[in-house]
């Protein structure tokens, strides 16, 4: 069996540069480890350590003695140490290496468990957000990395004064590439390389003592939502203005259809009196059947007379003065008519509940309308000859939806009966239209 | 003695074709034709009145059913025939619960509208079953419930989710709901072309 004094040298040179290489790791390993929570592989370490050592000197001595040459012969004294089986030696720098290593994986634990002030600076410097925490006179106790790159980017300067880049921040400009998007106590600035920042400040305090915490958020697709947002909430609102244009028009497309409609059944009708008189031509006659399509033909050239005349529609207010004056009502007009049809719409829509009132409780046969102006509108005071009104008012059916259509529009209504019975409504001006 | 009538059409081509059917029936006098149904309570306290044929939409926005409303309060001897050519599927529901006498969708045909007016005459409802059956999309208008079809009114006007909620006194997510179920069933893409489709047929009208 070879002992360790005769095996050959390399093989107890590798050995030595193995320990020589176990010693730093231990020692690495107790310097990190030598603290609060890496109090266990500190201690172990420490034999370890004196163990790899001995075993260091161990070879390193019987290296010397034996050197390049196997004739020396040993120390009698130290005689042990040669005749160690080299074998056994080479298990135990194993063993050393093994525990070495486990205890290497324990230190990086720790350390990587430990919090430290460099730990600390490791950590925020590696969030996505910016940090900073100053004394309230604005120097600066600890910031990440982004924190400085941001206030380089928007002041050109390093992060030395908190209070002065928060000044800057919310009141001054920022370099030239960088934009203000929002002031106040959440300034937003668009940065050159069109990411967008929000600031924070906030006010905490550590130990009894008052520290301020600047934070800086990258809103960047916040505010592509916010934007995007916007678009479409603008997009909305044309499409429901867009929609109720549409479904005013709606109203004369409905008409048109309606009339379309009627045109079709006349022409119908037509067709029919058309096929029945061939028939009676074809067939020949009876009174009965006689007198049937001369009623036809009746009904069928009536319809087209209709069709046949000019389309001159009435205006609306003559319209409505015409139907009052068939239904035995006279109305008298002081002041002008405006021209704007929607305006003329709500005017009608009180004088026909106005006349309606004054025909059913006051027996009146005449209206008289007062027309002036009120501001951006128009007022209107109805009166009329019949009897003035018993008691008081409540309002119906007719007047309230008029009131609810009148000040839905923007108009108002009230009604007085001293000295007599009066209906005031003001209407607002319209857009100018055809009536 | 002839039956007065009062025709309250803003289509004057209608009007002539009930003038016509009237004339013929020899039963029947057209006291008066006016265009607006604002006007038609004025004719009813100035001029002998039995009978008014009433459409729902009267000219000046003027809502016929209101009109009927108030005048069949007022004056409940009269009878009236509501006559639409809109398929508003509420219509019928109002103008019931008004008390109106008797409903008719406008159709070409004499002897029909004569025989609703004599039956009416003679005391009886005369009422559709159903209003029509119309498609909205890939879906029919009896697949949707009372409450979709409000909210499909207000809708058509293009008020907002929050406006409507406000108007039905619903919750805002609850309005939300109801479109996104109207939008399953007619396969629509997006509320406007559910609006626009609502409003073309006809099936909610708001305002009258």
């Amino acid at each position: 069996m070879t002992t360790i004094f005769f095996v050959n040298p390399t093989v107890r040179e590798i050995l030595m540069m193995v320990l020589y290489i176990l010693l730093l790791v231990q020692m690495g390993c107790f310097l990190v480890s030598f603290s609060e929570t890496g109090k266990y592989v500190a201690r172990s370490m420490i034999p370890l350590f004196l163990i790899s050592f001995l075993a260091l000197c161990s070879i390193r001595y019987v290296n010397r003695i034996s050197g390049w040459n196997p004739d020396v012969q040993p120390d009698t004294c130290w005689k042990w140490l040669h005749s160690l089986p080299a074998g056994g030696v080479i298990l135990f720098v194993l063993v050393l290496v093994v525990l070495t290593w486990h205890f290497f994986r324990k230190s990086v634990k720790v350390y990587q468990n430990s919090i430290t002030r460099s730990s600390i600076k490791e950590s925020i410097d590696n969030l996505p957000a910016g940090l900073g925490f100053c004394a309230p006179n604005g120097r600066i106790l600890l910031a990440n990395r982004r924190m400085e790159e941001l206030c380089h980017a928007i002041t050109g300067e390093d992060f030395q004064d908190a209070n002065q880049f928060w000044r800057i921040l919310t009141d001054g400009t920022g370099c030239e590439g960088t934009e203000r998007i929002s002031e106040g106590n959440a300034p937003c600035f668009r940065l050159s390389d069109k990411t967008i920042w929000t600031f924070g400040k906030k006010l905490l305090c550590v130990d009894g003592k008052n520290v301020i915490q600047i934070t800086a958020v990258n809103t960047t697709r916040l505010h592509q939502l916010s934007e995007e947002l916007r678009e479409n909430n603008r997009k909305s609102e044309e499409m429901s203005i867009r929609l109720k244009q549409y479904g005013e028009n709606m109203k004369d497309f409905v008409r048109s259809r309606e009339i379309l409609e009627a045109k079709m059944r006349i022409h119908n009708e037509m067709g029919q009196a058309l096929l029945a008189s061939r028939s009676y031509l074809l067939q020949g006659s009876s009174p009965m059947r006689e007198n049937d399509l001369l009623k036809q033909w009746e009904c069928v050239i009536a319809l087209l007379k209709k069709e046949a005349e000019p389309q001159n529609p009435k205006k609306i207010w003559s319209s409505f003065v015409d139907s009052a004056g068939l239904a035995g009502v006279k109305i008298f007009v002081e002041g002008n008519i405006p021209k704007q049809e929607e305006t003329v719409k709500l005017i009608v829509a009180a004088a026909a509940e106005a006349l309606t009132n004054a025909v059913r409780h006051a027996g009146a046969d005449e209206l008289y309308m007062k027309l002036s102006e009120a501001g951006n509108g128009l007022q209107i005071t109805f009166t009329d000859n019949g009897k003035n009104p018993d008691g008081e008012i409540i309002e119906g059916g007719g007047l309230t939806s008029l009131r609810i259509r009148l000040e839905e529009s923007g108009g108002t209504m009230e009604i007085k009966t001293e000295p007599e019975f009066t209906l005031a409504v003001t209407v607002p001006a319209g857009r100018e239209e055809k009536c | 003695m002839l039956i007065n009538v009062l025709v309250v059409e803003d289509d004057p081509m209608a009007r002539t074709l009930f003038e016509i059917y009237l004339k013929n029936s020899g039963r029947y006098k057209m006291t008066a034709a006016i265009e607006s149904a604002s006007m038609a309570e004025l004719y009813c306290l100035t001029r002998q009145v039995d009978l008014i044929i009433m459409d729902v939409c009267t000219a000046l926005n003027a809502s016929g059913l209101e009109a009927a409303a108030k005048i069949k309060q007022n004056h409940p001897k009269i009878k009236i025939i509501i006559v639409t050519s809109q398929p508003e599927c509420d219509f019928i529901n109002r103008a019931k619960a008004a008390g109106i006498d008797s409903f008719w969708y406008k159709e070409p045909s004499e002897e029909i509208i004569l025989s609703i007016m004599d039956r009416t005459m003679a005391e009886e409802s005369v009422y559709p079953d159903s209003a029509p059956q119309l498609k909205l999309g890939d879906a029919f208008s009896t697949e949707f419930t009372e409450c979709e079809l409000k909210i499909l009114r207000e809708l058509t006007s293009g008020d907002t989710d929050e406006e409507i909620a406000e108007y039905l006194h619903l919750s805002t997510w609850t309005v939300r709901k109801y479109v996104k179920t109207m939008l399953e069933k007619t396969n629509f893409k997006s509320r406007t072309q559910l609006a626009v489709a609502a409003r073309e047929s006809g099936l909610v009208i708001k305002g009258y």
